[in-house]
C-alpha cells in the first residue's frame, strides 16, 4: 500500500478543506469510476477515472501546472487516486495533494457530500 | 460432668449455626445491592448507547438528505416552496415509510441562519418549539469555517419532554446552509425494555410518564424485584430523564436462598460433626480412660489375683500419669501381696510350694475332679542318698541338693503340674492333666531320668535318685489322706525294690507289717544313735601283737533285743538306709580309731562295705572326707568286701577299688574261699589283705582238705605279696596251726569276742595280747 508520493503532499479531509480554503480555486479530482459515484462525492470535484487519465485530459480540467489539485478514491486500498497523481506529475504538474482516506474518510468525519439520486 | 461438658458443647455448636444464619443474610443482602449496583452500570451504559446510536442515525439521515440533488437545487434555487416539498418528502420517506427514526420535526436554514424551510410530525408544536431547539444554532454560529463544516449535537428540553436536536451542514466544500433535524430519543431508549427483556418506566423531570411498560408490574415485591433508576442530567447537574428498570431477581433470590441454605446445612453438618469428634475425643480422651482405671480398681476390689495387672489407657497426660501412677502402685501392691503369699505357702529352700499350698491345692483338685468326673496322677518322691550326702558333707551341701533336686524336679514337669517339698528330703508332684498309667509312668521316668544325672555341690559329683510313689484320683483313693498315703506305700515300694517308681496296688500295701515296722525303726534307730559298733582285735599271729580292730555293726532293740546284721543290713540295702547307715559306720569307726590313736593306741579299724555301698559312685569322696574330717591317715582304715561283692560288678569294684587305695586305704577281702574268684582275678585287684573265711578255720583240724586249702591259699597270698588274716580261730590249737602254716593274721573268740570300745580299752589294758603303741 502506497503511503506517500514524491511530489505530492498527502492531506486529511480537514487538511484538505483548508487547503480548499486557501486556494479558492483548487481542483479535485474524483478518481474513481462513475459506479461509485452513486454513494455520493464531494461536490465540485471532477469525475476523471485514472484508467481514463492523460496529458491531455488533465489539461483539459486543470488550467496551468501550477494550479492546486487534489486527487481522491474510494479509500486507503484504492490505487486509483496514487495512479492519477503519478500521470498528472509526470505530465509536469506541481500543487499535488492527496487526499488518501478518500470519500471514506470524508464521509466519516460528517462532511457534506453531494449524491445524484431520483 | 459428662452431661455437661456435652451441653456446652451443644450450645457452641448451637452458637455456630446461628453465625451461621446471620452471616448468610448480611451476605445475601450485600450480594442484592452488588446486583443493583452492577445493574444500574449496565442501564447507564445501554442508555449512553441508544442515545449515541439515535444521534448517528440522525445525522446520517441529515447528511444523507442535504446529498440530495433535488433538495440541493430546490436550496440553490433559494425556492421556499419547493424546499419545503422537498423537505416533507424526506420527512414522509423517513418517518412514516421507514419509521426507523422518530423524527418530529426538519428546519432548513441559509447560511446566515435564516430559516428557510420547516417540516413537522405534529403541524401545533411548530411555530414556538422550534425555537425551543434553537440552541445548537447558537452553538454553530460561534465555529469557524472549517468546524461549521461538521455535524452538531445537543438535547433539548421542549415542556418537560427530551429531544435530540442535530445540524449538519449543507455543502461541498463551500458552506450552502444548515438542515436541522429534532427527533425523539424515546424510541431508541425504548429499545432497552427489549434489550434487557426487563419492563421500563422512562419520567421527565416533571414526572410525567414518557413511557410505560405494558408489564411493569402493580405491585413491586422487594424480594423478587430491584427497579433500578438511572436519571440524565444536563451540563448544569440538572437531571431531565429518569429511566426505571424492574429487574426481576425472584431467581437470584431463589438461588440465594438456596445458597444460603446449602450454607446453612454445611455449617450444621460441619458443626454436628465438630460435636461428635468433641464428644468422641473427650470420651477417648478423658471419660474412657478414667472410666478403665475405675473399672481396674472395682475389679481389683473383688479380686485380689489381678492385683498388677497393668493398665493401658491413651487418654491427656494427666490420665495417662494417673494411668502411671496406678500401674505402680498395683504392681508394688502386687509385688508385696506375692511375697506375702510366698512366705505363707512357698519352701523357702527350694521356693517350691510347701506342704500347706500342696495339700491346698490337692484339696481343690480332688474337688474339682469330684464334680467334673476327671482324673489326675499324684507322685510322692523321696530323694534315695539324702540322708548320707547331708550326713556326710553336711546340711549347706545338703541343702543345696535340695534346691537343686527342686529345680530339676519342676522342669521336669509341666508348667500346670505342681511341684511341693513336703519335708526333709519328700517332694510330691500333683499332675492334672496325668489321667492314666502310661502318662504317669513317662513324667516318672523323666524325673528318674533328670535327678540320675550327678549333682555338683562345692565341687562334689553327688548321686542322688529319685523314689517315686504313684496313685491316681480317683482309681487309688478318693480323699486326699488316702491318697497321699497310698502314694507313700508306692513310694516305700520302689524305694525298698530299687524300682525307681511304683504305682500303687493293693498287694504291695498287705507287705510284710514286720518288715514295714523294721524298716521304720532302723530309720529312727539310726537317725536317733541306737545302733551300736563292736570291735573285734586283729592279732599278729607271730608277735601276738594286736594289729587292729574289725567293726562290726550291733542294733540292741529295747523291745526285740539283738537283732543280727544279716536281718537288717538286706533291707537297708533294700530301702536306701544303706546309704547313711554305712555314713553312719564310717564315722564312728573313724572317730573311734581317732579316740586310740589319741591315747597312744595306733590300731587299724576295718569296716565291712556292702554291695551296694560299692556301687555308689559318691564311697570314695564320702570316705576321704570323713577321714579328713576325724584327721585319721587312710592306711589305719581298712574297708572289707566280701568275695560276692566284689564279683556282682567286677568292673565298678576296680575302679572304686583304685581310687580307694589311690587315697592310700587298705584294702581286704572278706570271706575268701567262699565265692568263686579265683587269686588270679584277685591279683588283679590293688587289695592288700585277704580273709580267709571262719568256715574252713573253725573246720581245719579236722578237715584236712580245709587245711590244704588253708595253706594253699595262704602260700599263694604271699606270692602275691598279700597279707592273710584268718577269722573264726577258737582254739588254741587253730592258732598254733596257722601260726605253722605262716599266717600273718588271725581274728576269733579265742583272742577276744566283738566287743564295744570301752570294753575293748578294758582288754587291751589286762589281756596278753599288747596293743601296738604309738612310739
Amino acid at each position: 500500500m502506497v503511503k506517500s508520493i514524491s511530489g505530492a503532499e498527502v492531506v486529511t479531509a480537514e487538511g484538505g478543506l483548508a487547503k480548499v480554503f486557501e486556494y479558492p480555486g483548487m481542483v479535485i479530482v474524483d478518481t474513481r469510476h462513475k459506479g461509485d459515484r452513486v454513494q455520493g462525492y464531494i461536490e465540485g470535484s471532477i469525475n476523471l477515472p485514472d484508467s481514463d487519465t492523460n496529458c491531455d485530459s488533465l489539461a483539459n480540467i486543470i488550467l496551468a501546472y501550477d494550479t492546486p489539485t487534489m486527487f481522491y478514491c474510494n479509500g486507503i486500498r484504492c490505487e486509483r487516486s496514487a495512479n492519477a497523481i503519478h500521470k498528472a506529475l509526470g505530465c509536469g504538474y506541481k500543487n499535488i495533494y492527496w487526499l488518501r482516506g478518500g470519500f471514506n474518510e470524508w464521509k466519516a468525519k460528517g462532511f457534506p457530500y453531494l449524491r445524484n439520486s431520483q | 460432668m459428662r452431661t455437661s461438658v456435652v451441653f456446652t458443647i451443644m450450645a457452641m455448636g448451637c452458637l455456630a449455626v446461628i453465625l451461621a444464619i446471620v452471616t448468610g443474610d448480611v451476605y445475601r443482602q450485600l450480594t442484592l445491592e452488588n446486583q443493583s449496583r452492577g445493574l444500574a452500570n449496565i442501564v447507564d451504559l445501554q442508555v449512553s448507547e441508544q442515545i449515541k446510536n439515535v444521534r448517528e442515525k440522525a445525522i446520517r439521515l441529515a447528511l444523507s438528505i442535504q446529498a440530495n440533488k433535488k433538495f440541493r437545487q430546490a436550496l440553490d434555487a433559494n425556492q421556499s416552496k419547493r424546499l419545503q416539498k422537498e423537505l416533507e418528502d424526506q420527512f414522509y420517506r423517513h418517518y412514516v415509510v421507514t419509521g426507523e427514526i422518530d423524527i418530529e420535526q426538519f428546519n432548513v436554514f441559509d447560511q446566515n441562519f435564516k430559516l428557510l424551510a420547516s417540516a413537522v410530525a405534529d403541524s401545533s408544536l411548530l411555530s414556538q418549539d422550534v425555537l425551543q431547539c434553537y440552541d445548537v444554532i447558537e452553538e454553530l454560529k460561534g465555529k469557524d469555517r472549517l468546524a461549521r463544516l461538521q455535524p452538531v449535537s445537543k438535547q433539548c428540553l421542549v415542556d418537560g419532554r427530551l429531544y435530540q436536536s442535530i445540524v449538519v451542514p449543507v455543502a461541498g466544500v463551500k458552506l450552502k446552509g444548515y438542515l436541522q433535524a429534532i427527533v425523539d430519543p424515546l424510541l431508541e431508549i425504548k429499545n432497552i425494555e427489549r434489550h434487557f427483556g426487563m419492563p421500563l418506566i422512562i419520567k421527565y423531570a416533571s414526572q410525567q410518564e414518557a413511557y410505560r411498560s405494558e408489564s411493569w408490574p402493580g405491585y413491586i415485591d422487594p424480594d423478587t424485584t430491584i427497579v433500578v433508576e438511572h436519571s440524565l442530567t444536563d451540563s448544569s447537574g440538572k437531571k431531565y430523564l429518569y429511566i426505571n428498570l424492574a429487574f426481576d431477581v425472584a431467581e437470584l433470590h431463589q438461588k440465594l436462598g438456596q445458597t444460603n441454605w446449602y450454607v446453612l446445612l454445611g455449617a450444621a453438618f460441619i458443626t454436628l460433626l465438630t460435636i461428635l469428634f468433641a464428644i468422641r475425643w473427650l470420651q477417648v480422651a478423658a471419660l474412657q480412660p478414667l472410666e478403665n482405671l475405675t473399672n481396674q480398681l472395682m475389679l481389683l476390689r473383688e479380686n485380689n489375683d489381678r492385683l498388677g495387672r497393668q493398665v493401658e489407657v491413651g487418654g491427656n497426660k494427666e490420665i495417662r500419669q494417673l494411668a502411671i501412677g496406678f500401674n505402680a502402685f498395683t504392681s508394688e501392691l502386687h509385688e508385696a501381696h506375692q511375697k506375702l503369699e510366698m512366705l505363707a505357702f512357698t519352701d523357702t529352700l527350694t521356693r517350691l510350694p510347701n506342704r500347706e499350698l500342696f495339700y491346698d491345692r490337692l484339696n481343690q483338685l480332688v474337688l474339682l475332679c469330684q464334680r467334673e468326673k476327671m482324673a489326675f496322677s499324684l507322685f510322692v518322691m523321696d530323694l534315695d542318698r539324702f540322708k548320707y550326702i547331708n550326713d556326710t558333707l553336711g546340711h549347706h551341701v545338703g541343702d543345696q541338693l535340695l534346691a537343686q533336686a527342686g529345680e530339676r524336679l519342676r522342669a521336669a514337669v509341666r508348667g500346670a503340674d505342681t511341684i511341693a517339698r513336703l519335708g526333709g528330703d519328700e517332694f510330691a508332684a500333683l499332675l492334672p492333666k496325668v489321667v492314666d498309667i502310661q502318662g504317669a509312668m513317662i513324667v516318672a521316668e523323666r524325673i528318674n531320668a533328670a535327678l540320675s544325672e550327678p549333682f555338683m555341690i562345692e565341687g562334689n559329683s553327688l548321686h542322688a535318685s529319685v523314689s517315686i510313689g504313684m496313685v491316681m484320683y480317683p482309681y487309688h483313693g478318693e480323699g486326699q489322706n488316702e491318697l497321699m498315703q497310698r502314694a507313700d506305700v508306692a513310694m516305700y515300694y520302689a524305694k525298698r525294690n530299687q524300682l525307681g517308681y511304683a504305682l500303687y496296688e493293693a498287694e504291695i500295701d498287705t507287705h510284710n507289717v514286720l518288715e514295714l515296722t523294721l524298716e521304720t525303726e532302723l530309720k529312727h534307730a539310726i537317725q536317733n544313735n541306737l545302733l551300736k559298733l563292736y570291735y573285734q582285735p586283729k592279732i599278729f599271729i607271730e608277735t601276738g601283737e594286736v594289729y587292729g580292730v574289725e567293726a562290726l555293726l550291733r542294733w540292741i532293740h529295747p523291745e526285740r533285743g539283738f537283732i543280727p546284721p544279716d536281718s537288717f543290713i538286706p533291707l537297708a540295702e533294700q530301702t536306701g538306709l544303706i546309704h547313711p547307715l554305712t555314713l553312719w559306720v564310717f564315722k564312728t569307726a573313724v572317730e573311734q580309731a581317732r579316740q586310740w590313736h589319741d591315747k597312744g593306741l595306733i590300731l587299724n579299724v576295718a569296716i565291712n562295705l556292702s554291695a551296694q555301698s560299692l556301687r555308689d559312685p559318691g564311697l570314695v569322696e564320702s570316705i576321704a572326707i570323713v577321714l579328713k574330717n576325724a584327721g585319721l591317715e587312710p592306711k589305719y582304715l581298712t574297708l572289707e568286701l566280701t568275695e560276692t561283692a566284689v564279683m556282682s560288678d567286677p568292673k565298678q569294684a576296680l575302679e572304686i577299688l583304685s581310687a580307694l587305695d589311690k587315697k592310700g586305704v587298705m584294702l581286704s577281702i572278706d570271706d575268701f574261699g567262699t565265692g568263686y574268684s579265683s587269686l588270679a582275678y584277685l591279683k588283679r585287684l590293688p587289695v592288700d589283705e585277704i580273709k580267709i573265711d571262719r568256715s574252713f578255720v573253725m573246720e581245719m583240724d579236722e578237715e584236712n582238705n580245709d587245711k590244704v586249702i588253708v595253706q594253699s591259699t595262704i602260700d599263694l597270698a604271699h606270692n602275691m605279696g598279700l597279707k592273710v588274716i584268718a577269722e573264726g580261730i577258737e582254739t588254741e590249737q587253730s592258732w598254733q596251726t596257722l601260726k605253722a602254716l605262716g599266717c600273718d593274721m588271725g581274728q576269733g573268740y579265742f583272742m577276744c569276742r566283738p566287743i564295744d570300745a570301752e570294753s575293748l580299752d578294758e582288754w587291751l589294758e589286762s589281756s596278753d595280747w599288747p596293743p601296738k603303741k604309738a612310739k
